[in-house]
């Protein structure tokens, strides 16, 4: 409890939102629970109401997003305010006519019911009319025009872009390819089992780290292209006012222009199955220079890497190595004992397949066999292909640990040579 | 024909008009027409 | 005559349960739908709590990831075709023939079995939901009720075929009831309503039948479509194969853009009805608003794309469907304008049917302003997916469309029931509604603006306090309504009697039968000068 509790009062623009505590955590009493709520919950009420009858005029107000730090951003932002403001004065203007009527023309307050039946005079026709001539200026010119603007300037991509990063979604990770640099790697929630079931405290940034951020420059135009590998997810960062969808079977693409250094943190926005949560985004901005320091670095680690699959692996480096692919990659569907979930997703403990062969007798992938299956993925299932995703050395020693872990003993391994030559 | 038989004969012909139009709605969702408009891809 | 008369010449022709199985008469199905309508109103509310009681704290505590994608599924699946609906249909069945003076709707035989098609499509949502208790399969859909994930629905276990099988038994069921609308309005009319005429309420109901027409086939056909690609090898969505995700998307929006007014018209149609009465003043603006409603039936088919506006349509397609969904505003205020208009200089009391369409028109208001600035294509790639859009749309669903069903159901209920409900506790149920639905919804808006995406089972500690308010509100907004169960129970099994007339200044053809009309009203049509 004071873990959380210490990190959430550290942060003053945090503090604000949010109450510190969780349910049914080893580390935070029940009691502790129903005094945060004694004292926070009328008032927390009572803002939240005074709030949404007020105008919206305060500098970081519970109107805003978060920080804006695009251009784009920004001009949503602003949109988003100003219609906000235009609908609160339209509402008000509107009720306030319903509650002067609701106040004046009581039965009990002696009122005598009119008979008509719509405006009768030229004034009324008149004053019938204003408010849709008002309501056809708002949409079509006052924010009519702006919008325009706005959304042609949001998908323009490719003018003036300094850079493209390639995103691929997949059930439930995104992987973030620079082509031009040639480097690619695999992003997925940080955040422990532990924290989600309420077993560790959770950490500030619960559900929103990842083990490898996006790094991108900032005041550098970048061409986000977005492709699924199985269903449909959609690339949400708040701060960036962009989101877009990763389409199976299609090419999506949008851009950000990031103008601050910071970290970024979204989610998933479109419902993709069990993960769905569980799937967030970082992105980190950094000044050019850094920006190429971390380039040169990344290219330096994968052309190491490149000589490493090269070398013939031990058993216990492969099992290692193989024991950090799983938990990021497998361990989400086929949990972290191999077990599966009945009826989603198969158990590798005991399975025919991890436990069956995996070449023929020519040398080649052996149909639907454990390698196969691993790199080709199955058709039509939230089993990808990936052969895409994974470098050689991470196949080899993710598929010599499943036949070696969970109660397989195949006692065979595979080296990334192998696996080089297969695909 | 009476009064009642004429709107028994008008109803008959409305059902199979609109039982029709629900029918050729549905055969034609199946020629994809948003795949075709370029405009929706 | 049709066979209407034929089939209820004589009296009750059963007793007990037969009476309710093989019942024509609109009257006796007007209230099976209605209570049907009531009953799933709790079966999808008690989905809703539970999904609420996972979101209090961050954190799973209760259910695990596919449970909640389940729970909140069957929850909007059932309000909106189990709940809403079939209430709206049921006030249909019971009113227009009353309305019109017609004996009864022009299909009774059809009648019946649009019914009783229901409680097994209900069943048949149901059923991978309850069979997963028993290890067998992955349980109910747990797509979301629009299914637009197109390659998830491709891959998910048995859930979705039993929820196609359900969506085309709900088609067939809807389906009839349309055309059987269709039919008694354009031709069971009593002599002199000329179309012009006709109360408001019947209109919305014709032009929602054609509405139900007009999309329901291509929800059916998408639905069979995504079948034939999962069991019968065809490749009309699977990307993999050269199918189309997005294609999936459109039809599936072109369904439900108008379901959203099929849902809402029939509750746009009985509040200038109920504010009349109260105001005890003629309906403002009859034409206005007959031609308003005709005018959102037709826009309604023409903005679907605004529920895709992030899946990366091409500019100009963004840009139409921008402006055209800004038009909709126009005939959506001319509405709102008779409603003032409605009030405007009458003698109102406020009694619980008038406090709710007062509580609609409030809380639908608030709905429809944020649909103002949904379309807004850089706003929305904001609000896309995010509580903002949660927020929104039950501020128009529940602020508008229970809301209206509930007025129409105070409203009504001294007439099918014979007797007047408990006018205290009436008034004590609406403003418990209105303070609970407040407090579960408004905070869902700042959660959304702050960038909480819908649809999580957990989110991260900066949504926690908004979260912490919404579920308070929605356990207070669940409890309130069990208080609309004893009303209605009480006023069925007595209290004092109501007069034919009911309300003081309540106009209109039903209101010159006594309470509770007779079996068979209506077999001499009245003169409708």
């Amino acid at each position: 409890m004071e873990l959380a509790g210490a990190s959430i009062h550290d942060d003053p623009a945090i503090r604000v939102w949010r109450l510190p505590f969780s349910f049914c955590s080893r580390h935070e009493t029940a009691n502790f629970h129903i005094r945060q709520i004694k004292k926070q919950l009328p008032l927390w009420f009572w803002i939240a109401f005074f709030l949404f009858v007020s105008e919206p005029a305060h500098a970081k107000s519970i109107w805003d997003f978060q920080e804006p730090v695009t251009p784009v951003a920004r001009t949503s932002l602003a949109a988003s305010v100003e219609f906000m403001r235009i609908i609160m004065g339209i509402y008000i203007a509107v009720f306030a006519v319903f509650a002067y009527s609701i106040f004046k023309h009581r039965k009990s307050s002696g009122a005598q019911p009119g008979t008509f039946t719509g405006p009768g005079s030229r004034r009324q026709w008149i004053l019938a009319i204003t408010p849709f001539l008002l309501l056809i200026y708002i949409d079509y010119i006052w924010m009519g025009i702006p919008a325009f603007h706005a959304i042609s300037r949001m998908e323009d991509t490719r003018t003036a872009a300094d850079m493209t990063v390639k995103v691929t979604a997949s059930q439930w990770k995104w992987q973030y390819e620079y082509p031009d640099e040639g480097i690619s790697f695999v992003s997925a929630m940080a955040t422990s089992q532990g924290q989600i079931h309420g077993r560790e405290a959770k950490g500030e940034h619960y559900l929103l780290e990842v083990d490898n951020p996006l790094i991108l420059p900032t005041n550098k135009k970048v061409r986000i292209l977005l492709i699924s590998t199985d269903v449909i997810h959609s690339w949400w960062v708040p701060s960036f006012g962009v989101k877009r969808d990763a389409v199976p079977g299609y090419l999506r693409e949008m851009w950000v222009n990031i103008e601050k250094p910071g970290i970024y943190r979204g989610q998933c926005a479109q419902l993709c199955g069990d993960g769905h949560s569980f799937m967030p985004i970082v992105v980190e901005a950094v000044a050019e220079p850094q920006f190429n320091e971390w380039v040169a670095q990344k290219k330096a680690q994968s052309s190491q890497a490149e000589a490493v699959a090269g070398k013939a692996w031990s058993r216990e480096e492969l099992m290692a190595k193989g024991d950090e692919v799983y938990k990021v990659v497998c361990s989400a569907c086929h949990q972290a004992d191999g077990k599966g979930l009945p009826g989603a997703f198969p158990a590798l403990s005991g399975s025919s397949i991890v436990n069956g062969p995996m070449l023929d007798k020519e040398g080649h992938l052996f149909k639907d066999g454990h390698l196969d299956r691993v790199m080709n993925g199955k058709p039509g299932t939230a089993m990808q292909a990936f052969k895409n995703s994974l470098s050689d050395a991470e196949i080899a020693a993710v598929v010599t640990y499943e036949r070696n872990s969970f109660g397989n003993r195949m006692g065979d391994m595979v080296q990334p040579a192998q696996v080089k030559a297969l695909r | 024909m009476n009064e009642h038989e004429k709107r028994e004969r008008r109803t008959v012909w409305l059902v199979v008009a609109l039982m029709l139009l629900v029918a050729v709605i549905y055969a034609a969702t199946f020629i994809k027409l948003p795949v075709w408009l370029p405009a929706l891809k | 005559m049709t066979e209407a008369t034929a089939a209820v010449a004589h009296d009750h022709p059963h007793a007990g349960i037969m009476r309710w199985l093989t019942t024509t008469n609109h009257k006796d199905l007007g209230i099976l739908y209605m209570s049907f309508g009531g009953i799933m109103f709790f079966v999808g509310g008690l989905f809703i709590m539970a999904v609420r009681a996972e979101l209090l704290y961050p954190g799973l505590q209760l259910l695990s990831p596919g449970m909640y994608n389940q729970l909140f599924t069957l929850h909007a699946l059932i309000m909106v075709f189990g709940a809403i609906m079939p209430f709206a249909t049921g006030l249909n069945n019971y009113l227009i023939p009353l309305m019109i003076g017609a004996p009864d709707m022009a299909l009774p035989r059809v009648n019946n079995w649009g019914f009783w098609i229901l409680p097994f499509a209900a069943v048949l949502l149901l059923i991978p939901f309850f069979l997963q208790f028993f290890g067998t399969g992955s349980g109910a859909t747990g797509l979301g009720w629009m299914m637009h994930n197109t390659t998830l629905d491709i891959q998910s276990g048995i859930g979705i075929d039993f929820a196609i099988f359900t969506i085309l038994l709900l088609g067939v069921s809807s389906l009839t009831g349309a055309i059987n609308v269709v039919v008694t309005a354009l031709n069971m009319r009593a002599p002199g309503m000329v179309l012009m005429k006709m109360p408001l309420f019947v209109w919305a109901w014709l032009i929602t039948a054609f509405m139900l027409i007009l999309a329901m086939p291509v929800f059916s056909a998408a639905a069979t479509m995504l079948l034939t690609d999962r069991h019968f090898g065809t490749h009309f969505f699977d990307a993999a194969n050269g199918g189309d995700p997005i294609l999936l998307q459109h039809l599936i929006w072109f369904f439900g853009h108008p379901e959203v007014y099929i849902v809402l018209l029939p509750a746009w149609g009985l509040i200038p009805h109920i504010l009349a009465t109260f105001s005890r003043k003629p309906v403002y603006g009859y034409r206005a608003q007959v031609y308003a409603l005709c005018a959102i039936c037709f826009l309604s088919f023409i903005v679907w794309s605004h529920h895709m506006l992030t899946s990366g349509l091409p500019l100009a397609a963004e840009v139409y469907f921008m402006y055209a969904t800004m038009a909709i505003s126009v005939p959506t205020s001319v509405l709102v304008f008779c409603w003032l208009g409605a009030i405007w200089r009458g003698a109102m009391t406020f009694e619980t049917p008038m406090l709710f369409a007062l509580g609609f028109v409030a809380h639908f208001g608030m709905g429809a302003l944020t649909g103002l600035v949904l379309p807004d294509v850089a706003v929305n790639a904001q609000h896309h997916n995010s509580y903002v859009l949660v927020a929104h749309f039950h501020y128009t669903f529940f602020g508008g469309g229970i809301f209206g069903m509930m007025a129409a159901l105070y409203y009504w209920l001294p007439k099918f029931t014979g007797h007047m409900f408990d006018e205290k506790l009436g008034r004590l149920h609406f403003w418990l509604t209105v303070i609970s639905f407040n407090i579960t919804f408004i905070p869902q808006w700042f959660a959304g603006l702050d960038g909480m995406p819908r649809h999580v089972a957990d989110y991260a500690l900066r949504f926690s306090a908004m979260n912490f308010i919404s579920s308070v509100g929605a356990f207070l907004l669940g409890l309130t309504q069990l208080l609309l169960v004893y009303i209605v129970v009480r006023c069925v099994r007595g209290g004092p009697k109501a007069t034919g007339q009911v309300w003081e200044g309540a106009q209109g053809l039903e209101f010159t039968l006594p309470s509770p009309p007779p079996y068979h009203t209506f077999e001499t049509p009245p003169e409708v000068k």
